[in-house]
């Protein structure tokens, strides 16, 4: 019973201390503190151990390189030229160009990374463009919020780098577990679409001229260096032929080029990237610290075996842990960004999850999509906040033009739970090699 | 007198989140070295350990900037719906913790460094760095947080809105949400 009032009080402490305001990062480094002063009478020593090895890691140093190579390509044309260049290939489709969105949102989100930054940039596009061309503003809308999500899905995924390391599994492995859920989700967007368009021919636009093949050709070219330049940097990953941490800095490298030869490298971008990627790097990789700290001093209190153990003894089965964990995820979600609900969990529910027999990768698949779920409910979500500053509609609005999108995410979460080769069968296919 | 010391606290913060930016340059720059020095058969010795170095400077070194710039996350779920009375004595609260924490830090993670120096302890890789010299990062950078979280304090006091709140909120403005993941 001890243990229990103990793991009570140490959650206590976690709201009440990320609930104040304090940076996260200090939050979790202070609710390890009292968890490790607890059993241990020098809890510095262990934090001093905590910082430098889990920032000192040269496997992390894929991290900064990712973000880099999405500072660089986030500073150069292709935001815009992912509408243009994509929509003359949508336009047979019911729905057109609204494919669009889920299309451009899939594509820039695998080089930024980040969902927000994502939702933001697609839509200050791709909303204005859509509304002249007289689209329905309630699917554009709901589809760009739910669509922006997916740039934490599909590799390379800077939320997935912070989950290999906290949980300590490869970072490849889950790049590739990432792909087939992500071409599902997406997959699944487009599918609404289609069924909406049909349902709904009244709110259709009209249709746009016919275009040659070439002319298509022409109009997306300019897209071509940068999906050549993503296909390879994850390829030779997949293949093996480098490491992710070397395919990262390649990552960097093509961005440089691309942008120096579509002229949109300056001086200025050059240190800018620089500059938000050493922002944004130090930002999570702090919190990587406070967590790894954390996470040491939970499992000296013993507090993770003890649930482990009594969650296996209470022999719940495997479809009802993922349902309590879903609820439990959801509830994080309402207050927390993605990766401080991934590093804080690592610290309590991976013992569990491996306890209770789960691929931990694909664990990490499940909460991906979960913190997309997240991203989009209403009250906090994240990306409906974003586009209600894009829009400057009300946000009961943007969460029900997203809630079909939102249907969808969590139809793929049952379809991953039922059927977990949806995740593992790539990269152990991929892998076994 | 208060200019010149603005100057120079900004001026410190600014020239250790360079140091931070360069660090971040360096392991680009390191893995291109390794990569193109093996293809012409020569390792690069220590490249891996140097690496991870470089990635422990961009994170301390970077932090007081990050803090300054509203770029370090935190729940502004409550502290945001707070009343301006009542916010200003939360920020104060919250930021006198905080530089508790970060002292403590800064603390313990100096001995350890002093410690790696008194007993040498130096790199289990192939080119034996002294591993003080990294770890000293940690303190230095946390310290110069410390500095930043004081320094908010002080523009709290004097009853103004800290520069991390009116940073987030310009950004927020702009509809700028390349800091946010």
């Amino acid at each position: 019973m001890e243990l229990l009032h103990i793991a009570l009080l140490l959650l206590v402490l976690l709201c009440l201390l990320l609930g104040s305001g304090i940076w996260i990062a200090l939050a979790l480094a202070g609710t390890g503190y009292v968890a490790m002063s607890l059993v241990n009478p020098t809890p510095g020593l262990f934090l001093a151990s905590a910082y430098w090895e889990s920032t000192g890691s040269w496997t992390l140093a894929a991290l900064p390189m990712f973000i880099w190579m999405g500072e660089i390509l986030f500073r150069t044309r292709l935001s815009e030229e992912l509408f243009n260049g994509l929509a003359p290939w949508v336009r047979r489709l019911p729905g057109r160009l609204l494919h669009v969105n889920i299309l451009a949102c899939g594509i820039f989100g695998s080089v930024s990374g980040s969902s927000a930054a994502t939702c933001a940039t697609v839509s200050k596009i791709a909303l204005p463009e859509l509304k002249r061309r007289g689209y329905d503003e309630g699917v554009a809308i709901g589809s760009l919020a739910t669509a922006g999500t997916l740039g934490i899905l599909i590799p390379p995924s800077i939320i997935m780098v912070v989950y290999a390391v906290a949980a300590e599994v490869s970072i490849v492995r889950i790049f590739i577990a990432g792909v087939i859920p992500g071409a599902m989700v997406m997959g699944l967007f487009s599918l609404y679409i289609v069924g909406w368009a049909i349902l709904n021919p009244s709110k259709q636009p009209p249709a746009e001229p016919r275009m040659s093949f070439v002319a298509k050709l022409r109009q997306s070219a300019q897209l071509i260096p940068c999906a050549l330049l993503i296909i390879s940097v994850m390829g030779s990953m997949f293949l093996g032929w480098a490491t992710a941490t070397e395919a990262a800095a390649f990552g960097v490298l093509g961005s440089l080029f691309l942008a120096a030869v579509t002229r949109c490298l300056t001086w200025r971008s050059f240190v800018d990237s620089l500059a938000g990627a050493t922002r944004l790097s130090c930002m999570i990789l702090f919190i990587l610290a406070g967590a790894a700290f954390l996470t040491k001093a939970m499992a000296l209190t013993g507090i993770p075996a003890a649930l482990a153990a009594a969650v296996a003894a209470a022999e719940l089965g495997p479809y009802v842990i993922i349902a309590i964990l879903t609820v439990v995820y959801l509830i994080l979600g309402t207050a927390l960004d993605g990766i401080s609900m991934i590093v804080l969990t690592t610290s309590v529910v991976v013992p569990m999850v491996q306890h209770a027999g789960f691929d931990l990768v694909w664990f990490g698949i499940f909460i991906i999509l979960l913190v997309e779920i997240a991203e989009i409910s209403p009250p906090l979500g994240f990306n409906l906040f974003v586009m209600q500053t894009m829009t400057g509609k009300e946000q009961t609005e943007i969460a029900w033009a997203a809630l079909p999108f939102f249907a969808m995410l969590v139809v793929t979460v049952v379809l991953i739970t039922v059927f977990p080769a949806i995740v593992t069968w790539l990269p152990d296919y991929m892998l076994s090699r | 007198m208060r200019g010149v010391v603005r100057r120079a606290l900004d001026g410190l913060y600014l020239v250790s989140a360079g140091l931070a930016a360069l660090s971040l340059f360096g392991i680009f720059a390191v893995m291109m070295a390794q990569v193109f020095l093996r293809q012409a058969n020569i390792q690069l010795p220590g490249a891996d350990d140097f690496t991870a170095y470089l990635c422990v400077a961009t994170t301390f070194f970077a932090l007081a900037y990050t803090f300054k710039r509203g770029e370090l996350i935190r729940v502004g779920l409550f502290i945001d719906k707070a009343g301006p009375g009542s916010r200003r004595w939360i920020e104060m609260a919250v930021l006198s913790l905080a530089a508790l924490l970060v002292g403590y830090i800064v603390y313990w993670t100096f001995l350890d460094t002093l410690f790696s120096l008194e007993i040498e302890e130096v790199a289990q890789g192939s080119v034996p760095f002294p591993l003080w010299i990294p770890k000293l990062a940690i303190p230095a950078g946390s310290g110069i947080l410390l500095i930043a979280i004081l320094d908010e304090f002080m523009i709290v006091l004097r009853g103004q809105k800290p520069s991390y709140v009116r940073a987030a909120e310009d950004r927020a403005a702009r509809g700028d949400f390349s800091a946010e993941v």
